[in-house]
């Protein structure tokens, strides 16, 4: 007890004397994450609106195959990324291997399945009312899926805050194609792993914390948002 | 008489149930026309159907002469405004609800502005219009459905079941409205109501409806539509 006290004090020193290494590492998570994010919304919301909307031949097979995806391991995504983006794989020639683009292709794909899912969920979720009404006041398709959009937001917000969790959250796909290197690639969860193992406690423990913090302001800014409605 | 509408043989059934089989009716242009009939009957299947939200199975809808064709159905449905029996209105205020529909047809905000606040004063409604639409009294709600759609300008007026769920006041507000409408003959308007005597006070025609099937009416002032029974 005394030696995690101890270690937690240091890491609160860390924190609160705004400690250079740490931050580098918290910005590097938040920008990478954030990216992926927005990179998996533009095209998982308006699939998540169509696929709701739409009745198709293979709804129910593409519905089971994003649920499995959801629990994708992130070391299968790493690892599959791997093998593409090494020099000897089909995408080597792009040079993306251990950069931070190759994390952010990495965990687009990881939140992807999420962020699509949870928006199929937040449309079927809607009024059953709102269709006909789009559909009788003469709105187009993309008309009826931003109406859709528009009502289910606060559901949206929702799924955004599960995807950007899941991301920041990830330690697989940053350590495969990242290659946690140390002001560049290094992300809060590949530096807890790494200086875990280092014996640098009270440095993971601060980025612990900082990741905990910033799961409970996402959260808490998407209530704020939430209750606004 | 000039038809908006004819259904010839029509079929509509949905997966367990056969929901309208109509062998013929007809619709006037610029009438008031009241499809009566209880729960059940096939109601707002036909005023969907009518609303071209629906494609029937079987059989055929000419609006104007002109069958209607499954790709043209979206743009025939800016001829209707639809006032569904439980109107929903979108998590906006009650001027963004009225003028959602031009703002679907592209129209500028100038047009949209001037429409909405001449529809509002038609229907009473100028005070509500910065209030949130979800904060509305049901009375409320269905005269801002009815604004909403006449915002249109449409040449069809459906209401499905109008007066349900309203208080005293507003149902003699839609009443006066239809029987402007019915007086000036500009519009046609088809509602539904499970009251005979109040359709056929307000209505030229009548259509009557039980278990999917239209059936003659022949009493007070209006007429039936049915021309053949199913």
């Amino acid at each position: 007890m005394d030696y995690f006290s101890t270690a937690f004090g240091a890491a609160l020193a860390l924190i609160f004397s705004f400690d250079r290494e740490v931050y580098t590492v918290v910005w590097t998570s938040l920008y990478i994450s954030l990216i992926a994010v927005t990179l998996a919304a533009l095209p998982g919301i308006p699939l998540g609106m169509l696929v709701a909307l739409r009745d198709f031949a293979g709804k129910r097979l593409l519905l089971q195959t994003l649920n499995t995806l959801m629990a994708l391991p992130t070391v299968v995504v790493g690892l599959l990324l791997y093998g593409l983006l090494t020099r000897q794989g089909l995408l080597g020639h792009l040079g993306l291997l251990y950069t931070t683009g190759a994390i952010i292709i990495g965990q687009t794909l990881l939140i992807l399945p999420v962020i699509w899912n949870l928006a199929i969920a937040a449309a079927a979720g809607a009024d059953p009312r709102l269709l006909p009404t789009s559909q009788a006041l003469g709105a187009s398709l993309w008309q009826q899926g931003a109406m859709y959009v528009h009502e289910v937001k606060f559901a949206l917000a929702a799924a955004l805050v599960a995807g950007f969790g899941r991301a920041i959250g990830e330690v697989g796909v940053a350590m495969m194609v990242g290659g946690n290197i140390e002001g560049f690639t290094r992300t809060m969860t590949t530096a807890i792993a790494l200086e875990t193992s280092k014996g640098e406690f009270e440095f993971a423990l601060a980025l612990g914390i900082l990741l905990l913090a910033t799961a409970f302001l996402v959260n808490f800014a998407v209530q704020r948002f939430q209750a606004m409605g | 008489m000039t038809h908006l509408y004819q259904i010839c043989n029509l079929s509509f059934s949905y997966q367990d149930s056969n929901a309208l089989e109509l062998d013929e009716l007809l619709i006037e242009q610029n009438q008031v026309t009241a499809v009566v009939g209880p729960n059940g009957s096939g109601k707002s299947t036909l005023f969907d159907l009518l609303a071209f939200l629906r494609q029937p199975q079987a059989g055929t809808i000419l609006f104007r002469g002109t069958p209607v064709a499954g790709s043209g159905r979206a743009q025939l449905r800016r001829q209707v405004g639809y006032v569904q029996q439980k109107p929903y209105l979108m998590k906006m205020s009650v001027r963004d609800n009225i003028g959602l529909g031009l703002k679907f047809r592209g129209e500028p905000r100038r047009v949209i502005d001037a429409t909405v606040n001449a529809v509002a004063g038609e229907l009473g409604l100028t005070a509500l219009l910065d209030r949130d639409a979800n904060k509305l009294s049901g009375g409320e709600i269905q005269k801002v459905a009815l604004a909403r759609a006449l915002a249109l300008q449409p040449e069809v007026v459906i209401m499905d079941e109008p007066f349900t769920y309203l208080d005293e006041a507003t149902v003699h507000e839609i009443e006066q409205w239809l029987h402007g409408q019915r007086q000036a003959r500009t519009k046609t308007v088809i509602f539904s109501t499970h009251d005979r005597p109040r359709a056929q006070s307000l209505s030229d025609n009548i259509v009557n409806l039980s278990n999917g099937r239209a059936y003659p009416f022949s009493s007070g002032n209006a007429q039936s539509n049915v021309s053949q029974s199913g």
